[in-house]
């Protein structure tokens, strides 16, 4: 459709100038500076990979990994937008249900073979199998079935229009030819979920468990380099240690770097090292349970959110490396609603006076209670997060002023999931979100996504949000292909959210990260270094 | 004996089933269905009871434990949920690195404790007496991951002499640096993990060679070779420490679930890929098979050890004998 070929054009405008600007290093701004060949990058890792196949992948140093041997239809630039990768260009029907990618066809496998439409065709059918294992089955529910024209057409059919489906085509396809032999029960048994082949910049090596990863670069790649010779991983066991390893140089790259240490490391590597500040894409929350007799009532949750000192907080905990969150779509989203939400600076008069006017007037052992309950709110936890704990002292401390008697309670992760988190059994708790690329936040907090009659969680809407308005523009925001209308339904969307509260929200940190100088080309995209095969070293 | 030992031989089956049974039990008991590893977090009840009768993980407990443990008396430890990897083969590649690693540590612990220890007891209460007690309760109080941390600050970082982490730098091997060239570099890795855990273990050695000396240099019979006139030294190596190397002798059986079993601590500061790594990530990730076929090849170590220990004290005393 012409919107999404309008979207592409400005993309490709828009990386061309930021490729322009970024490639050549800015001490040296002539044009047509030579990118070298060769060379090696190092990359510390603290988890180790679990499979190299991105479609039963759920860790991030497996994406890390993958997202260098394999590549998607699509996959995503410094704006967060998607562009095209293995499709060269694609097409929405005016009813939204027909998606006809057209693909490219330079492409071959790592082992020599084609790569075809066939191979697309193979990867959405494993995910839309019964026996598939992964977590990738609710994203592509919509797709009714997966057609190939030829060889490099594919046509995807939906059963309904869903726009953030584009945003789940950036994973990596997987070769037919060589996964066809296993059954999609057993596919993480098939040595190539070890040994894969992929059809992106990077062959893998091999792979020493704990020690290290080697990739190389792909020299038949349909794309522009890759530059560096060698992409290495090292892990370490340890954070501190990984740290000590860039102080040392055994590591080019570290994300990451615990706000406690950025200051020490910065000065001790400002002349070989660039320091980036790469936001997260997602967000820090104390979700309260709507139902609750002492949360139900707007006044009180929007008394928590401005008598909790959040500035303080990333000031604080975080050492500024973060910002306060107002509702749920972080500044690098597209959809993001910035200034026009109600910032709830924080203001501890008006939050006793909300809460006297919902009616909760303060007792004599200073704790508020109304109609003879007290004012106790308990937030649950879980266990392992010195940054949230900290941010929870403070949040603890902020309500006690208000006359709010809050406890925290630490629990270990699965028992909180499981007895608490997945039956939607709480009070309060406080927990992160991982964001995806599209805004679309129908799982979080359509009254759908709630709880089922009997009880079970249907999707994460765990404090049982239910507001009539939003779930209609979060159903439009699905359903709309334009995306300039799908902002301002998102926009609408995070007022509502903002003004009702589902969520306490609390903060996004921003970690430091640190890239070798030696490393020429990189592009800083709004969730990290983008486009790694386009890189060069220079010694 | 040999009946001891046929005894004790069967007394180990009911021992290691009901480990067994227990190691199983408490996998199953704990929080987090091994199913959450197969599905996503918001997956329908009946996407869940497909993955569940795929996996048999409908079935009932007994029978998954008979499944189970039936394949175990075959060497075969299943397949991960996490990776789809054969169990055995994953732990078996880490093997080799923890003991490579533990077998430096009890060469050297044996080696310098031993020494300490006797020269201690000969020299009670002399300067070297005081500084080693001192040493001692040194290496068991202060943490190995501390102690790890500073020796990476100063030797890694500051001085640059060692590198912090893995077995060997990654590409340099017999065939590209020859062998002297590989050597240094395996031994310079392996230096700090073997100084940290020797320097806390060694001193418990030392503590036991040196009570055990002070014994025996106090018996009549060492009285009594000395009043002959031997030499010193005679009576010292003869008499005196043959005797007392006894206890350590048996305390060296003991300790073989030590040298399979990985050091999570060690091995995560210095990136160590062995079993101790391995296992905590098993545990962090909820890989079940995995932190089973660790805890069961563990209990294993633990009583074939402990029979070792006994054997071994037959072998040194003539005095103690089995019925």
């Amino acid at each position: 459709m012409r919107k999404s070929l309008a979207v592409i054009m400005v993309s490709l405008l828009a990386l061309s100038l930021i490729l322009g600007a970024c490639g050549p290093n800015a001490e040296d701004p002539k044009a047509g500076e030579k990118k070298t060949v060769g060379g090696q990058i190092v990359f510390g890792l603290t988890g180790n990979p679990v499979t190299f196949n991105p479609i039963l992948q759920t860790d991030s140093p497996s994406g890390q990994i993958n997202s260098r041997v394999f590549s998607g239809l699509v996959r995503v630039n410094e704006t967060m937008e998607l562009v095209p990768d293995l499709a060269e260009s694609w097409e929405f029907s005016p009813d939204g249900l027909t998606w006809t990618f057209k693909l490219r066809e330079d492409v071959v496998w790592h082992d020599g073979t084609p790569f075809t439409a066939a191979d697309v065709k193979y990867t959405y059918d494993a995910i839309k199998h019964p026996d598939y294992t992964g977590i990738r089955a609710t994203d592509f529910e919509p797709i009714k079935s997966v057609e190939t024209e030829g060889d490099y057409k594919v046509v995807l059919n939906l059963e309904n229009p869903y726009a953030p489906l584009l945003s789940k085509l950036t994973i990596g396809i997987i070769p037919k030819h060589i996964f066809e032999t296993t059954s999609i029960k057993d596919m993480k048994e098939n040595p190539a979920c070890m040994n894969p082949i992929g059809t992106g910049p990077y062959k893998f090596v091999e792979w020493q468990k704990d020690q290290y990863i080697l990739l190389e670069a792909n020299p038949d790649y349909y794309g522009e380099g890759p530059y560096i010779e060698k992409v290495i991983w090292k892990f370490y066991g340890d954070n501190q240690v990984m740290l000590a390893a860039l102080e040392k140089g055994d590591i080019d790259y570290m994300g990451a770097i615990p706000p406690d240490d950025v200051e020490r490391v910065q000065n001790a590597l400002a002349d070989t090292h660039e320091f980036k500040v790469i936001p997260q894409n997602g967000y820090t929350y104390i979700g309260l349970k709507q139902t609750d007799p002492i949360l139900k009532d707007k006044l009180v949750r929007q008394a928590l959110m401005y008598g909790t000192n959040r500035a303080q907080i990333v000031q604080e905990v975080l050492r500024g490396y973060g910002e306060v969150m107002n509702a749920n779509i972080p500044q690098s989203s597209w959809a993001y609603a910035g200034d026009e939400l109600n910032p709830y600076e924080y203001n501890p008069e008006k939050a006793k006076e909300l809460l006297h006017q919902a009616g909760w007037k303060v007792g004599p052992d200073g704790i508020r209670e109304k109609n003879g309950q007290k004012m106790d709110i308990k937030i649950l936890t879980s266990t392992g997060n010195r940054i949230l704990e900290s941010a929870l002292l403070i949040t603890q401390q902020n309500w006690k002023d208000l006359g709010i008697n809050a406890v925290v309670e630490y629990i270990e992760w699965s028992v909180l999931c499981a007895q608490y988190l997945d039956v939607a059994q709480f009070q309060a708790y406080a927990l992160s979100w991982g964001l995806g690329v599209d805004p679309d936040f129908y799982l979080f907090f359509h009254s759908a996504a709630a709880v089922d009659e009997t009880g079970k969680l249907v999707g994460f809407n765990d404090v049982e949000f239910k507001n009539a308005e939003l779930d209609e523009l979060l159903e439009l925001g699905r359903t709309e292909m334009n995306q300039e209308i799908r902002k301002q339904i998102y926009v609408d969307a995070q007022k509502i959210v903002n003004e009702e509260l589902p969520y306490v929200f609390l903060y996004r940190n921003n970690s430091p990260a640190a890239m070798h100088k030696k490393v020429k080309g990189v592009v800083w995209g709004a969730t990290g270094p983008l486009y790694p095969e386009k890189w060069w070293i220079e010694e | 004996m040999r009946s001891y030992i046929i005894r004790r031989i069967l007394q180990m089956i009911p021992l290691l089933i009901g480990i067994s049974i227990v190691n199983f039990t408490i996998m199953h008991l704990a929080p987090g269905d091994p199913v959450n590893l197969l599905v996503e977090r918001n997956a329908t009840a009946e996407q869940r009871e497909r993955i569940k009768e795929l996996y048999g993980l409908n079935d009932p407990i007994h029978i998954q434990y008979i499944r189970w443990i039936s394949h175990v008396l075959r060497g075969d430890f299943g397949k991960s949920f996490v990776d789809g990897q054969s169990v055995s083969k994953t732990i078996l590649e880490r093997l080799p690195y923890t003991l490579y690693l533990n077998f430096l540590i009890m060469v050297v612990i044996y080696l310098i404790a031993v020494p300490v220890g006797i020269i201690s007891a000969l020299k009670q209460y002399s300067k070297f007496d005081h500084i080693m007690t001192t040493l001692a309760f040194l290496g068991q109080a202060v943490p190995s991951f501390w102690i790890g941390l500073i020796l990476i600050y100063f030797f890694g970082l500051k001085l640059d002499w060692l590198p912090i982490s893995g077995v060997g730098t990654i590409g340099l091997n017999m065939r590209t640096a020859g062998f002297w060239a590989t050597f240094a570099d395996r031994a310079a890795h392996v230096v700090m993990p073997v100084a940290v855990v020797a320097f806390g273990s060694l001193t418990g050695v030392a503590r036991y060679m040196r009570s055990s000396m002070l014994e025996v240099i106090r018996q009549d019979y060492v009285r009594t070779a000395r009043a002959k006139g031997l030499p010193d030294k005679v009576v010292i190596v003869k008499h005196a420490l043959r005797n007392a190397l006894l206890p350590i002798v048996t305390l060296l059986g003991s300790e073989l679930p030590l040298l399979f079993g990985g050091m999570v601590v060690i091995e995560s500061i210095f990136s160590w890929p062995g079993i101790g790594l391995l296992s905590i990530r098993a545990i962090l990730q909820r890989d079940y098979q995995i932190v089973m076929a660790i805890n069961m090849m563990g209990a294993v170590l633990m009583v074939l050890g402990n029979f070792l220990a006994d054997l071994l004290y037959v072998v040194v005393d003539p005095r103690i004998k089995y019925s």
